[in-house]
């Protein structure tokens, strides 16, 4: 089961978030944990099942100056 | 905004700066193509030529046809209409090319009432600096001088319009801070660029047929050259990424002591592509953006600099006339981003013609735009490889250096990353070489009454299109460059590793690559063909 979600840096804290949840941290480990923990929590069907979340980086996070340049910071995903 | 959808392939062809670059680009060269069943839409499209305030008699330089629309010279269905145009040209072009970007600008949704103001603004400043860099004493040489009724010109050829719109938005961008800051909407160096080298395609392209016009044997060696340094380019680009990368981070991790990712960063910054390449490897190791924003900030203004020092030292130092395609390449390997480096191309390639012309007194004159490409095709290949190489650094950083439970990296990064603009620039050139090669029959003379049709529309895009484009990009980079950035204390030691970097490795290490590969290539000479 695939699960999408955008990711983005506020200045401060990693965010990854989606109509389902938002969760917040420091480090990306902190924001991997916290991912699994909602994702078992809010989606039920997903117990039992390997699991994999597509992190898109919020484009529009990336200042208007420099996305001219280069508009696509990283996607990431993780299993469980 | 947060946007949740799976990214696709397609994901960005309506919203990103390096598709509509394709999309305009491209969309003048088919409507270029109308050509060839007589419909000319695109004869309308502005260019300067010289002039004086007093031309001699029976000579040239009138300033009422300081800028006249190309069709006037090249249209076969509508010389008529595109010759009363003349300065008109200018509105037609505002308004025409004003829209397209207009329209660009509202699906990438910017704001539209800014980029409108702004783009309004820069464009008839920098019609200003073209038309004022075409006054015969700043853009004639001593060849032609004479024609002009001067007795002394700066011999400069395009380069001093090139120069004066930098000149102009370095004066706004650091002294007139908030009218830099309202431009800046529209002051987009890197989306004119993109485009400008997409037209560069139609320019490689559409050589042999320029060249086929005067023999056919020119045309086929221009076809063989641009094919030679497609293939030099390339080779050359991955020797460049083999030895730059390492080198760099090397440099910054063992003499400046950075933290690792910093590194990594700066080292793609410095040795790779500037700002393209600062990003992707932020992205591939995991860094907070603030990283490549820092050095993006940096590379912006170190580019401009190069842009400055490079193309009058190879001019006129090393390698000079000699070798000019040995300049071009490594300019297009030490000039960190898309813009600076194709801008410092352009003048390179002015400089250079201007040069050879002066030196033989007139009996050497190369074609236009191949030093240019030169320039660009280095480059080009760097920004294809960028994907591959942050696809491996991701896949070593994230396997090996931070190792995370259940992480993995998506192939797709490779193709997010693929700079779209080349698809575009690909496109035209091939484009053009299949009608050479298919109905043009490689330049055959009873071929050049349908090759005469493809001119008619080719020449608009790469020269007028391609022109103006390099102007707006020579203006806007002026515009969004603020050298105090230099000052701020929180670049520190990155400053002093690029400066170190720069000059004592990268540059010195991409002329000897560019002369490795590029040694030896000559341009032909045009000198009989041409007034």
């Amino acid at each position: 089961m695939v699960i999408y979600a955008s990711i983005r840096h506020d200045g401060r804290h990693w965010v990854v978030e989606n109509d389902n949840f938002r969760v917040e941290g420091l480090t990306l480990e902190e924001i991997d944990d916290k991912v699994r923990e909602v994702v078992r929590k809010t989606t039920p069907e997903t117990r039992g099942q390997k699991v994999q979340v597509y992190m898109a980086y919020d484009n529009y996070a990336i200042p208007q100056w420099i996305r001219q340049y280069s508009s696509h910071y990283f996607d990431r995903v993780i299993e469980f | 905004m947060a946007q949740y959808p799976e990214r696709k392939w397609y994901t960005g062809m309506l919203s990103t700066e390096d598709w509509w670059a394709v999309w305009i680009a491209v969309g003048f060269f088919f409507i270029s193509l109308l050509n060839i069943w007589g419909i000319d839409l695109v004869g309308w499209m502005t260019y300067p030529t010289k002039w004086v305030f007093n031309p001699p008699e029976g000579g040239k330089g009138a300033i009422s046809h300081a800028f006249y629309a190309l069709g006037k010279k090249y249209s076969v269905s509508a010389k008529g209409f595109y010759k009363g145009l003349g300065w008109w040209s200018v509105i037609w072009s505002y308004v025409i090319f004003g829209a397209a970007l207009t329209i660009g600008a509202a699906f990438m949704k910017w704001n539209l009432k800014r980029f409108i103001g702004g783009f309004t603004l820069i464009y008839f400043m920098t019609i200003a600096t073209w038309f004022i860099g075409h006054h015969a004493f700043i853009a004639a040489t001593k060849v032609n001088m004479h024609k002009y009724g001067l007795n002394f010109a700066l011999n400069l050829g395009g380069g001093g319009s090139f120069i004066l719109a930098l000149i102009v938005g370095l004066i706004i961008g650091n002294f007139f801070k908030g009218f830099a800051a309202y431009l800046s909407e529209a002051a987009k160096p890197e989306w004119y660029i993109k485009t400008a080298i997409v037209t560069l395609g139609v320019k490689l392209g559409y050589l042999p047929i320029k060249l086929s016009a005067m023999s056919q044997k020119l045309g086929k060696e221009a076809a063989d050259l641009t094919f030679d340094l497609f293939v030099a380019g390339a080779a050359a680009t991955v020797v460049a990424y083999l030895i730059f990368w390492p080198g760099v981070y090397v440099i910054s991790r063992k003499i400046f002591k950075l933290p690792r990712k910093t590194a990594a960063v700066l080292g793609s910054g410095i040795s790779i592509c500037g700002v393209s390449a600062a990003v992707a490897t932020g992205g591939a190791v995991r860094a907070k953006p603030v990283v490549s924003i820092m050095v993006s900030a940096l590379v912006v203004v170190w580019a401009v600099i190069e842009l400055i020092i490079l193309p009058g030292f190879f001019t006129h130092i090393w390698p000079g006339t000699k070798d000019p395609l040995v300049a071009g390449a490594s300019m297009g390997m030490a000039v960190k981003t898309d813009g600076a480096d194709a801008a410092a191309g352009e003048l390179l390639d002015e400089f250079m013609r201007t040069k050879i012309e002066v030196e033989t007194n007139g009996a050497v004159k190369w074609p236009e735009g191949i030093i240019t490409a030169s320039a660009v095709m280095t480059k080009v290949w760097i920004d294809m490889f960028i994907g591959i190489w942050a696809f491996v650094l991701a896949l070593v950083w994230v396997y090996k250096f931070e190792r995370r439970e259940g992480e993995r990296v998506p192939a797709s990064e490779v193709w997010h990353r693929f700079p779209k603009f080349v698809i575009g620039y690909f496109f035209c050139w091939f484009f053009l070489l299949a009608i050479y090669f298919g109905p043009g029959q490689a330049g055959a003379p009873e071929a050049m009454p349908f090759l005469k049709t493809v001119k008619a529309g080719a020449v608009p895009v790469e020269k007028g299109m391609r022109k103006l484009f390099f102007m707006l990009t020579f203006m806007s980079l002026g515009i969004i460059t603020d050298f105090k950035k230099l000052k701020e204390a929180q670049f520190g030691k990155m400053i002093w590793v690029y400066f170190v970097a720069l000059f004592c490795f990268i540059i010195p290490v991409a002329i000897i690559i560019g002369y490795l590969f590029h040694h030896g290539m000559t341009l032909p000479n045009i000198a009989q063909y041409v007034k």
